[in-house]
């Protein structure tokens, strides 16, 4: 009951602009894979402490510097390289700036956050340096790499694979429930860095 | 006959698909004054007449979509716009009495929320592009460009990029801060 009024409230708090087509959304239109008992309980420990499916984690954190980037702002779920939320997200686009085994990095499959070009330019960050997505209200936290650059500005924006490894939730046309809020840390000259 | 057509349709086909990655194809691009190159290669620097490296603005091109860059007339700098598929940036190369230095334009200029409300949107900003225009002198160059708000509702604007005269604050990346601004910012 109490996973049906979280899910049921989430159009009118959602982050993202309103306008959309979209109603109430039920369990069946939440993206496949979110943590929904974690946003319920909110009690439930990281499963995946460390690392995310896909990239995992950094096999040797002791040659990081401190992060060269950190924003902390509402979560926004990048869909790109997920070939399923096609028709489902408006903004989807099939490509993403990273790429692996030549194919975009599927948003589904794995942890990444996206930064703009200055940012990256700023904080010396390049594709597939490692980053540290939190949710700031419960304190999980995953490893993910960079993998898509966006416009100027922007922050917070992360894959769906990312988005449930921190417990945040979210529908198929890629709007949060709630204002999830994230804090992300990129750590520059990592990409080399393999993961476990 | 057929083979001469053949060759025809081979020649316009390269053609074609060397203009469309003509961006980032290698290439090198002349200040007026031949003193210096830009070279879009591996990565994007800023070559001497020998060569030699003298400041480098892109490591590598990975996910790079297209490289716009334009020397001011007076050939002290070079403006340039990279671009992915979500977004671009402005960096600038620019060379003083100490030598040459590297500079990047800030995100915090850009006026989203003022350009979407002129243009009577709104929305989350997913993706921006823009491209080099003319310069209007060898410190102020115009720059085209257009975002693109949730639901795919497109906003084109015009800005002017001009050379401060201040002195920048040097960041992580090595880009001089503050040294490169966008200003006049408009819809178009």
């Amino acid at each position: 009951m109490l996973l049906l009024a979280t899910i049921s409230g989430c159009d009118n708090s959602s982050s993202q602009p309103s306008g959309s087509t979209s109603g109430t959304p039920s369990a069946g239109d939440l993206a496949q894979g979110q943590q929904i008992g974690n946003v319920v309980s909110g009690t439930q420990p990281v499963t995946n402490a460390g690392g995310a499916p896909g990239f995992g984690s950094p096999q040797d954190v002791s040659q990081f510097d401190a992060a060269s980037f950190t924003a902390s702002s509402i979560a926004k779920i990048d869909t790109d390289g997920d070939p399923s939320a096609q028709g489902y997200d408006p903004n989807w686009n099939p490509q993403t700036s990273g790429h692996i085994d030549g194919q975009p990095v599927n948003s589904a499959e794995y942890a990444y956050v996206v930064m703009s070009q200055a940012q990256m330019a700023a904080s010396g960050a390049q594709i597939g340096d490692w980053a540290q997505v939190t949710n700031n209200a419960t304190g999980q936290t995953v490893w993910a790499r960079v993998e898509d650059v966006g416009p100027p500005g922007g922050t917070g924006e992360i894959s769906e694979a990312c988005a449930t490894a921190v417990g945040i939730q979210f529908q198929k046309n890629s709007w949060t429930v709630g204002n999830p809020n994230v804090t992300v840390q990129v750590f520059s000259g990592t990409k080399s860095v393999p993961g476990n | 006959m057929r083979t001469i057509l053949r060759c025809l349709l081979a020649s316009a086909l390269v053609a074609n698909l060397g203009w469309a990655e003509g961006s980032l194809t290698p290439k090198e691009i002349r200040a007026p004054d031949g003193a210096h190159t830009l070279e879009i290669g591996l990565g994007v620097r800023v070559a001497d007449s020998g060569g030699s490296n003298l400041v480098t603005l892109a490591n590598n091109l990975e996910g790079i979509q297209h490289v716009d860059a334009k020397w001011s007339p007076d050939s002290h700098s070079v403006v340039v716009v990279i671009s992915y598929i979500r977004g671009s940036g402005v960096e600038a190369a620019y060379m003083d009495g100490s030598g040459w230095h590297k500079a990047l334009q800030s995100d915090t200029d850009l006026p989203v929320e003022e350009l979407a409300r002129q243009a009577g949107t709104s929305g989350r900003l997913v993706a921006q592009q823009c491209r080099l225009a003319d310069w209007l002198d060898s410190r102020r160059i115009t720059v085209n460009g257009e975002l693109v708000f949730s639901g795919q509702k497109k906003v084109r604007y015009r800005y002017t990029i001009i050379f401060t005269g201040e002195p920048g604050h040097l960041d992580p990346g090595g880009f001089e801060e503050g040294v490169i601004k966008g200003i006049g910012y408009h819809l178009r």
